[in-house]
């Protein structure tokens, strides 16, 4: 190469190559059939392969639920209750274990590109009010395992700057422009082991659709689990382990945080987020407060109202607040924050009841 | 500031901006600026030291080429003196004084970074001015310029004034060529660090720092097998990195790697490895002992010397010394069996005793060592500590080598036409997305020499 802008083009055309070949391999769909199915982006994918098919299959109207593991009603049994309850719409989840407000954003970008395709959208949240914690949602970690196959380069540098610390803020921005880069540890896992993962993927790829959707909860609960507010102290169940035992105290017993506006600020941009990109859109938005535990800690004074803020806009309800109270019982529960097969079955049915009151005639 | 960090990246883009943007009279001076920061990031105490060594070696070149017969030689002799007292203090101090008085002093010296690297540099320029095989350079920040810059400042390859100052003097802007094989270089070496050399890097720490967890000789041989691949990708992607940001400043620095693992005899693996460093040690050690030219006894004997100083060069260390007797006993028993000419099926046998002798080069201890050499030859099997991906990755790297032995399709590609270079490019891109180790950051092996 003699002439310098003949170098500067191939250099440029290099990159644009590797771009290409960045995109045949993670951004066509090619990859995502070949993810680690336990893995966060792969129980993304399933989900999205799940929510796809039933938006084919089904023709109803469809109230799709977002959330985290918390929200562990039945779909089916909410659905086969409305049927024959008479009530149109049915149901149907978009929720991953382990995602929060900012995660559901981008999912729901890929789960419904047009914004219009459900007649609702439930956003299940654990209060109305925002309690910062110790946890800083801002900052969670996890949320570039979630969206390895999600982000796009365009997501930068929106999705990157709303980290503040810069070590995730930097995984931010590779997740963004190296979709390769993110998906590393699975990508080597693959060709460490290709045969094993092709047959695990399509195993789950068959298997999910239908398995997920007629997946019930444990029975175990927590009978037995008290809390002694004034001492702190915890009496058990018998028989139960370390980690039921540590989630308790994380969960239960954790101190509060100093209330500085935080979490409020998180959930307004990022339900804020989601709210902008229906705006003019028939899909309505409704909030409901989750069952929060088997034990309710006491309440503390909380500065700001994100969720009953936003009830003030077109197409956004709020669920009945102390509605769920009643199954925050150590029987209907299965751990310190997991409802089991008996708090998820009532906590269905009343979803399916409170959604058609809200929605009306659908 | 590691060649491999995005704080790298954004100098290296403001350098080249600049570079470009200033007139070419001013753009020497803003690369000693630019080399002196670089140096200080990793330490700015030791600025002073390499303005120390550079004032001196400058003034010692202008002094020797004034000066005639005994003069001209002392003055050349208290230049080398000086030269290897401030290494030897910095980097042999605690080891000579634990070996020969059997004592450590309470002080606590920090081996300034690259320090044998310049050090050496600046020997050959005075060596060379004495030689008249160099003329003195006159412009000072000139000579700093040729001991700091920074593409090769911490570690290497090892310049010869000689070639320095014929790019800086003129300075010629790069062509099209130098573009396009500065960025390859750039790339490769970045693949060849964050690829290969980290990947194969986390296998060998391993099991060099818990030996007594990896028994048996799979385990011996795949650990110590990850370590001469990853002392090659590492050192040679540093190099191949240096070459060409240099190649992009106008510069032209020498091979430093010659696929040395296809070598068919431990000279020519020398012939292929550390390029800069067997012939900085060839010219100005082996020659001056007397080379070959004096009988057969006595090229031994000057063999063990040139790589034993070649070893101990690496590092205060008996195993150093070690290793380096153990090319240079080589080097001789294949000189006593006239293998002077490279055969293939002598390739797998040197690429043997080369991965032996890294054993003494990473072991931390004598004992260590002695460990890992009984386990490569007896006891139980053990496991493989390289994974498949990691053998593939390995198995790709000796094709592309073969294949470059064969047909230099880097000269091809850079000549070429520029789909070619795109698509090999875009290839080695994918290459370091996808196994790029981001997770740690893994300092260059030779940072530490």
């Amino acid at each position: 190469m003699q002439s310098r802008w003949k170098a500067f083009a191939a250099v440029i055309a290099g990159l644009l190559g590797f771009a290409a070949l960045d995109t045949a391999v993670f951004r066509s769909g090619w990859y995502a059939r070949y993810l680690e199915p336990s893995s966060s982006a792969g129980t993304v994918e399933l989900t999205l392969l799940r929510e796809r098919q039933h938006q084919a299959e089904w023709k109803e109207p469809l109230v799709l639920t977002m959330g985290d593991s918390r929200m562990n009603y039945s779909p089916k049994l909410a659905n086969e209750y409305s049927a024959a309850k008479g009530y149109r719409f049915r149901l149907t989840h978009g929720g991953v274990a382990g995602t929060n407000p900012r995660t559901w954003h981008y999912l729901l970008r890929e789960i419904d590109p047009s914004a219009r395709r459900y007649a609702a959208i439930v956003l299940p949240v654990d209060d109305y009010d925002d309690e910062d914690t110790f946890v800083d949602f801002t900052d969670y970690p996890l949320d570039v395992r979630y969206l390895a196959m999600l982000l796009r380069w365009t997501d930068a540098p929106e999705y990157p700057l709303s980290y503040t610390t810069p070590k995730w803020a930097i995984e931010a921005w590779r997740a963004c422009l190296f979709r390769g880069l993110n998906l590393q540890p699975d990508v080597l896992a693959f060709v460490a082991d290709p045969k094993k993962r092709v047959t695990d993927a399509k195993a789950n790829r068959d298997w999910w659709p239908n398995g997920s959707y007629d997946f019930l909860e444990e029975e175990r609960n927590v009978v037995g689990l008290g809390v002694n507010w004034e001492t702190h102290s915890v009496s058990y169940p018998p028989g139960v382990d370390e980690g039921f035992k540590k989630t308790v105290e994380t969960v239960l017993l954790r101190p509060p945080a100093p209330q500085t506006g935080r979490y409020g600020a998180y959930r307004r941009k990022w339900f804020g987020k989601i709210f902008e990109r229906y705006a003019g859109s028939p899909t309505k938005f409704i909030f409901v407060r989750l069952p929060r535990g088997p034990i309710v800690r006491p309440i503390i004074q909380k500065v700001s109202h994100s969720i009953r803020e936003f009830a003030a806009r077109p197409g956004v309800l709020l669920a009945e607040e102390t509605r769920t109270n009643e199954l925050e019982r150590p029987e209907l529960f299965k751990d310190a924050l997991h409802m089991n097969r008996a708090g998820s079955t009532r906590y269905s049915t009343m979803l399916a009841d409170d959604l058609a009151r809200m929605l009306g005639a659908l | 500031m590691l060649f491999n960090s995005l704080e790298f990246l954004r100098f290296f883009v403001a350098v080249l901006a600049g570079f470009y943007i200033l007139p070419v009279r001013v753009r020497p001076y803003w690369l000693l600026i630019a080399s002196y920061w670089f140096y200080g990031s990793w330490n700015p105490r030791f600025l002073a030291l390499l303005a120390g060594v550079t004032a001196m070696d400058y003034l010692a070149g202008l002094w020797i080429s004034k000066c005639e017969g005994r003069t001209r030689k002392a003055i050349l002799i208290v230049s080398l003196a000086a030269n290897l007292s401030v290494l030897l203090f910095f980097k042999y101090f605690h080891f000579l004084t634990e070996s020969l008085l059997q004592k450590r002093f309470a002080i606590e010296i920090v081996l300034p970074i690259g320090i044998s690297f310049h050090i050496f540099q600046s020997i050959s320029y005075v060596v060379d001015v004495y030689r008249r095989q160099q003329e003195p350079i006159r412009n000072p920040l000139a000579y700093a310029l040729f001991l700091s810059f920074f593409p090769q400042l911490v570690a290497g390859p090892i310049v010869r004034a000689k070639q320095f100052f014929a790019d800086l003097d003129p300075w010629r802007a790069p062509g099209g060529e130098d573009i396009a094989r500065g960025a390859f270089l750039m790339t490769l070496g970045l693949t060849k660090k964050m690829a290969f050399a980290d990947n194969f890097a986390k296998v060998s720490d391993s099991y060099f720092n818990s030996i007594g967890a990896h028994p048996g000789a799979l385990a011996a041989w795949s650990g110590t097998l990850a370590f001469g691949l990853q002392i090659f990708f590492d050192f040679s992607g540093y190099t191949d990195m240096a070459i060409g940001m240099a190649k992009l400043l106008g510069f032209h620095f020498p091979e430093n790697f010659r696929r040395p693992y296809l070598a068919g005899s431990i000279t020519e693996f020398w012939r292929r490895w550390h390029i800069s460093l067997s012939t900085w040690l060839r010219d100005y050690v082996y020659i001056p002992l007397g080379g070959n030219r004096e009988g057969t006894f006595k090229t031994y004997r000057n063999l063990l010397i040139t790589m034993l100083l070649g070893g101990l060069w690496h590092g205060a260390s008996w195993n150093f010394v070690i290793w380096g007797a153990w090319h240079g006993g080589l080097l001789a028993f294949e000189r006593s069996l006239g293998w002077n000419r490279p055969a293939w099926w002598r390739i797998p046998i040197t690429f043997s005793l080369v991965l032996s002798g890294w054993v003494f080069f990473r072991a931390a201890s004598f004992a260590d060592a002695s460990v890992i050499f009984v386990q490569l030859w007896r006891g139980p099997l053990g496991v493989c500590l390289l994974e498949g991906w990691q053998l593939a990755l390995a198995g790709l790297a000796v094709l592309i080598a073969l294949v470059e032995e064969r047909f230099k399709v880097e000269d091809r590609l850079v000549s070429g036409s520029w789909p070619a270079y795109a698509v090999a490019m875009a290839m080695m891109l994918f290459v370091l997305e996808v196994f790029a180790v981001v997770d740690v950051e893994i300092p260059f092996v030779y940072f530490q020499f």
